[in-house]
C-alpha cells in the first residue's frame, strides 16, 4: 500500500487524474517512475489504466529509448513493450513502432495480481504474455504543471527537447555536488557514457555548463543561480535529486522477490536467509543511491533491515508542505 | 526453495538470540547444544536448496554437546570425514557446495566463516579405531544432511591424543568430563601411539595418564 500511495501521489502531481496529498520537493524521473508504476499498479488496475491514459496524453514528453533502458529484467521488458505497443496502436508514430511481437502468446499470465481477466483480451499485453481486458484511455489525464518542482524534467524537456541534454541539466541542477563526471551522469541518467559525453560537450560549447580537468578527468559544473533565475526561482528552491532509476529498480526487485511462490512456502529460517541474501544483492544500487544497507544484519535481523531500506528509499516523502491536512 | 518448517525453523530465532551479540560475533561467537543442532539444521536446509546431500562425520565439541556428553560451549563444528558410498573419505578440503552452504549459515547467524571446518581430518590418515563407523550416532537434519557423531569411546581416543599434543586446555577438560575408565584410557593410549610413535609423545602421554590416575601406563604403551 505504501508503494501504491507513493505512486499515486507522484503521478497526481504529474497530470494523472487523482488528488495529490503532498507536494514532492524532488524532481522526478518520468521513465523510472513509469516503469516502476507498471509493476506496482499490477495491484491497482485503476492506477495502471490511468497511467496508460497519462502516457497517451503526454506521449510526446516521454523517451521511449529511456523507458527501455530502465528495464532491469524480463518482466520490466514485457510490461514496457506492451505499454509502447498499446501507445503505438493509438498514436501511430515511428518511435512507438517497436520490434515487439503482436502475436498473442499461448500461455498468458494475469497482469493484475490475483484478478482473473474478464471481458476480453488486450492484444498488446497478450503479445507479451500478459492477460488483461482491453485497456481504453479514460481521457482524464492532463499535461504536467511545468512549474511544479517534481516536473522540472518536463520543463527542461520542453526547453531542450526529450533527450540526454534535459536529463543532464536536471541532474546537475538538482544534485548536491559541486561538479559531476560524465560517468556519474551516465549512470544517473541511464544513457551511455559516450552519448552523455557528447551532450556535455555541446552544452559546454553553448555555455550552459562549464568543464574543467582535474587529474586527467573532465568534470562538469553548472551555474545553478543562472538556471534558477531562468526558472524564476531562488537557487535554494531548486528541487532535490534522487537516484530514481536505482531506487525504483530496487523497489521492483524487492516486490518481485517477495512474490516468489517458493519463498512463500519456505521455512521461516530460509525466508530470513533469503532476505539476507537479497540485502547483499541490492546493496550496489543502494550504495550508488546513497542508501545504507545493514550488511552486518544476521538472518534474524534481515527482515527489519530490508524494511528499513524501503523506508529510506521513500524517506523525505512527507517533509514537504502537505496540501491537505 | 522447497524447505519445510523444521525444528530448526521454529527455534532458530531463539538460537540466534542465544548467540553472542552482534558486536562480539564471528570469532567469539559460541554455541551450546541447541545452537549447534540448529546450525546443522540450517546447513541441512541450505544444502537442500542447492540439491546437495552429505553425510558428515563430526567429532569434537559440537559432537560432545549434541550427545550430551559434556556441558560447555563450542565455536565450531569439526568434520572428521565424509561418508561417500559407504566409505569414509577425507573432509579436507570440504566440498565447495558444503563450504558455500556453510558460508551462508555463517552469515545468517553471525558466525566465523570457519564454523564448519575439516580441522580433525588428518585423524583419518593413520586410521580410526575398529568399529568406529558402527558406533557413531546418526542425526538427520532434513533430507540433505545426515551427521554421524563420534561415540564416547572414540571421543576419548581423540581427546587423549589431542590433550597430549596440546597440553592442558579444553581437550583435557573434555577428556575429564568424559570420565574415562582406566581400561578405556589405556586402549586410547595404545591407539594414539599408532599416530605418534615418538619417544617424546610417549613421555608426555605417560605423564598425562599418571595425572588421570592410571598407574600401569608404562607397562602398556
Amino acid at each position: 500500500m505504501q508503494l501504491l500511495d507513493f505512486a499515486w501521489d507522484e503521478w497526481a502531481q504529474m497530470g494523472v487524474s487523482a488528488t495529490a496529498h503532498h507536494e514532492s520537493r524532488w524532481a522526478q524521473d518520468p521513465e523510472a517512475l513509469l516503469v516502476f508504476t507498471l509493476e506496482v499498479a499490477r495491484a491497482d488496475p485503476r492506477l495502471f489504466d490511468e497511467l496508460l491514459d497519462w502516457a497517451l496524453h503526454n506521449e510526446g514528453l516521454l523517451s521511449v529509448r529511456r523507458l527501455r533502458a530502465m528495464c532491469i529484467d524480463e518482466t520490466d521488458r514485457a510490461l514496457v513493450a506492451a505499454t509502447i505497443s498499446w501507445l503505438g496502436r493509438r498514436r501511430p508514430r515511428a518511435r512507438l513502432r517497436g520490434s515487439e511481437h503482436h502475436q498473442v502468446q499461448s500461455k498468458l499470465e494475469p497482469l493484475f495480481n490475483g484478478r482473473p481477466a474478464v471481458g476480453g483480451v488486450d492484444p498488446d499485453f497478450a503479445a507479451q504474455g500478459l492477460l488483461r481486458p482491453p485497456a481504453e484511455p479514460s481521457q482524464k489525464s492532463q499535461a504536467p504543471d511545468l512549474r511544479s518542482p517534481i516536473n522540472l524534467d518536463f520543463r527542461l524537456r520542453a526547453m531542450l527537447g526529450v533527450g540526454i541534454r534535459a536529463e543532464v541539466v536536471r541532474i546537475m541542477l538538482c544534485v548536491h555536488a559541486p561538479w559531476m563526471t560524465a560517468s556519474a551522469l551516465a549512470r544517473t541518467s541511464v544513457y551511455a557514457k559516450r552519448n552523455v559525453h557528447d551532450a556535455l560537450a555541446g552544452l559546454a560549447d553553448a555555455g550552459a555548463v562549464s568543464v574543467f580537468t582535474t587529474s586527467g578527468e573532465q568534470r562538469y559544473t553548472i551555474d545553478k543561480s543562472a538556471w534558477a533565475a531562468l526558472f524564476d526561482l531562488p537557487p535554494k528552491k531548486l528541487p532535490s535529486h534522487r537516484e530514481w532509476p536505482q531506487l525504483l529498480g530496487v523497489l521492483r526487485t524487492i516486490l518481485r522477490w517477495s512474490r516468489q511462490p517458493d519463498l512463500i512456502e519456505a521455512s521461516e529460517y530460509l525466508r530470513a536467509s533469503a532476505t539476507r541474501q537479497l540485502l547483499e544483492r541490492i546493496r550496489p544500487e543502494l550504495a550508488f543511491a546513497g542508501v545504507k544497507t545493514n550488511l552486518r544484519a544476521t538472518a534474524a535481523e534481515a527482515p527489519a533491515a530490508l524494511e528499513q531500506v524501503v523506508q529510506d528509499i521513500l524517506a523525505d516523502r512527507y517533509p514537504a508542505r502537505a496540501l491537505t491536512p | 526453495m522447497g524447505g519445510k518448517n523444521t525444528a530448526s525453523s521454529r527455534t532458530w530465532k531463539k538460537v540466534w538470540r542465544c548467540l553472542t551479540s552482534r558486536n562480539e560475533m564471528s570469532a567469539s561467537t559460541s554455541l551450546d547444544a541447541a545452537g549447534a543442532d540448529s546450525l546443522l539444521a540450517a546447513l541441512g536446509e541450505q544444502l537442500a536448496l542447492r540439491e546437495e546431500c552429505y553425510t558428515l562425520v563430526v567429532v569434537g565439541g559440537s559432537a560432545l554437546l549434541t550427545l550430551e556428553l559434556v556441558v560447555r560451549t563450542t565455536r565450531d563444528v569439526d568434520v572428521l570425514a565424509i561418508l561417500d558410498g559407504g566409505e569414509l573419505v577425507s573432509a579436507e578440503p570440504l566440498p565447495h557446495s558444503l563450504l558455500e552452504a556453510g558460508r551462508i549459515v555463517a552469515r545468517d547467524f553471525g558466525l566465523a566463516i570457519d564454523w564448519l571446518n575439516a580441522g580433525p581430518a588428518s585423524l583419518l590418515d593413520l586410521g580410526l579405531l575398529e568399529g568406529f563407523l558402527q558406533r557413531t550416532q546418526r542425526h538427520s537434519y532434513g533430507e540433505a544432511l545426515t551427521v554421524l557423531f563420534a561415540s564416547r569411546i572414540d571421543q576419548i581416543h581423540f581427546k587423549l591424543y589431542a590433550a597430549v599434543n596440546q597440553g592442558a586446555g579444553r581437550h583435557f577438560a573434555d577428556l575429564q568430563a568424559l570420565k574415562p575408565t582406566e581400561p578405556e584410557l589405556l586402549q586410547a593410549a595404545r591407539w594414539s601411539r599408532t599416530h605418534d610413535p615418538s619417544e617424546g609423545y610417549r613421555s608426555v602421554l605417560l605423564e598425562l595418564l599418571t595425572h588421570l590416575g592410571v598407574t600401569r601406563g608404562s607397562d602398556c604403551v
